[in-house]
């Protein structure tokens, strides 16, 4: 957080990258430091198209960090699906939210952020509300419900070694979604024709603890294990290993993997390498290759949505120029996504849950002053 | 699952232990704390497409749902 703000200031004096982070004396005023950063997201395939733009603010005054952010997601999706309409799925999703940092000494700090959003999180969850409208909406008692919305509160604390390196950050965090229900016709022979209603509110309590240790001083790690608790459903336990290597002053090579377990059926692995190579003052390459897998989702609101199996891979590129506090990263991936097979209970759904390509790009702009 | 965690846990124990409290040095300090040695990445800091994240749910640490599924 704080002690890491500055490193916008650093850059490479054409022997060493130096860190600008410097240690203000005791009576000197309080210093100012801001970062304001931009960016521009795009995936698309054939029948799906996802942009998402955002912007965030923030300022560091002596100990504290202050920070605004929001973003706009758009989405704009192809539907159809065996016995349904064809149909063209448009809708807009907004993420708020404002945190606070504070770094009591060199050892404890602590942070504290508000977040909140209105719209789908997700294409897949825009694409079902449509199905139980087309499927269902003749039944009387079909209601059509707003867009979902959510809020979160998260608390962390994160103790510094005496290095002023290695640390360890605990995480708490408590939100709750809103959801579109899924809304299900039935016969019953005794009231007639009914509409089933799942639930609307999932609340998710979530506790974390990361810790950042370096083994040598070329090599740094990160180990993570979270946590999450949702209405309804088992603990999800999500864990985590990355790691950073200074293979040269210029080239640093960064791994990744992790696992996801859900009773009683989800489970999901996922890793990556990135190569990040200095090319000059000025210009930094990045590559990298993701591979993610998982068994299926496991869903809370409705019981014939679940997602199949899924497989992905991702080939990624990136290019930063810095100068003075500017930066600008260009990035584009390449992502083939494959599901397993739907099965006879959620095979209405086999265009959602169907193989696509995917390319990717993004545009970031951050400014340090 | 267990045992993902025991090692997870192991792993965890291991690096506490080498690593412990040692003393680094200046120059190591500043190698140490470059961007490309962080994970707390964001802006232009950040080289992954983040909307790939909503096609890999399980990598992703929210789980809310937005909507029906």
């Amino acid at each position: 957080m704080a002690k890491n703000s500055g490193d916008f200031l650093g850059g490479f004096d054409g022997n060493n990258f130096v860190n600008k982070v410097t240690e203000p004396s005791p009576s000197a005023p309080k210093s100012i430091s801001r970062v304001f950063s931009t960016d521009a997201d795009l995936i698309f395939a054939d029948d799906v198209e996802i942009q998402r733009y955002s912007a965030e603010y923030d300022v560091t005054w002596g100990n504290t960090t202050f920070g605004i952010s929001y973003s706009r997601t758009l989405y704009d999706v192809d539907f159809s699906g065996p016995g349904l309409f064809d149909t063209n799925l448009t809708d807009q999703t907004d993420n708020y939210s404002l945190s606070l940092a504070h770094d009591w000494n060199d050892t404890y700090s602590s942070s504290i952020s508000l977040s909140g959003y209105q719209g789908f999180t997700s294409f897949r969850s825009l694409w079902f509300p449509e199905f139980f409208r087309q499927n269902d909406g003749a039944f009387p008692g079909f209601r059509e419900l707003g867009d979902p919305f959510g809020i979160s509160v998260a608390l962390g604390n994160t103790y510094t070694f005496a290095n002023g390196i290695d640390s360890v950050n605990v995480g708490l965090s408590y939100s709750r979604d809103r959801i579109v229900p899924a809304q299900q016709g039935d016969f019953d022979p005794f009231t007639g024709f009914e509409i089933i209603t799942g639930d609307d509110t999932l609340d998710t309590v979530a506790v974390s603890v990361t810790g950042n240790f370096y083994l040598t001083n070329k090599i740094t790690t990160e180990w993570s294990a979270r946590v999450s608790f949702v209405s309804d459903r088992d603990a999800r336990t999500q864990l985590r290993v990355r790691a950073a290597w200074s293979i040269l002053d210029n080239l640093t090579l960064r791994g990744e993997y992790g696992v996801t377990i859900e009773q009683p059926d989800f489970d999901a692995f996922f890793g990556g390498l990135t190569l990040d190579y200095q090319i000059s003052n000025n210009f930094a390459l990045s590559v990298g290759y993701r591979l993610y897998t998982d068994s299926g989702e496991v869903t809370t609101a409705n019981f014939n949505t679940s997602a199949p199996g899924f497989d992905s891979s991702e080939v990624s590129a990136s290019l930063l120029w810095t100068s003075g506090g500017h930066s600008v990263r260009a990035s584009v991936a390449y992502l083939d996504t494959e599901f397993d097979p739907v099965s006879f209970a959620n095979a209405n759904f086999e265009q959602l849950f169907s193989d696509r390509e995917f390319i990717a790009a993004r545009l970031a702009y951050t400014y340090a002053f | 699952m267990k045992r993902v965690l025991v090692i997870f846990v192991a792993g965890v124990g291991m690096v506490l232990t080498a690593c412990g409290t040692r003393e680094l040095g200046v120059v190591d300090k500043i190698q140490l704390g470059r961007a490309a040695m962080r994970f707390d990445h964001k802006g232009a800091e950040l080289a992954e497409c983040t909307l790939v994240s909503q096609f890999e749910r399980g990598r992703s640490s929210s789980v809310g749902g937005g909507g029906a599924g």
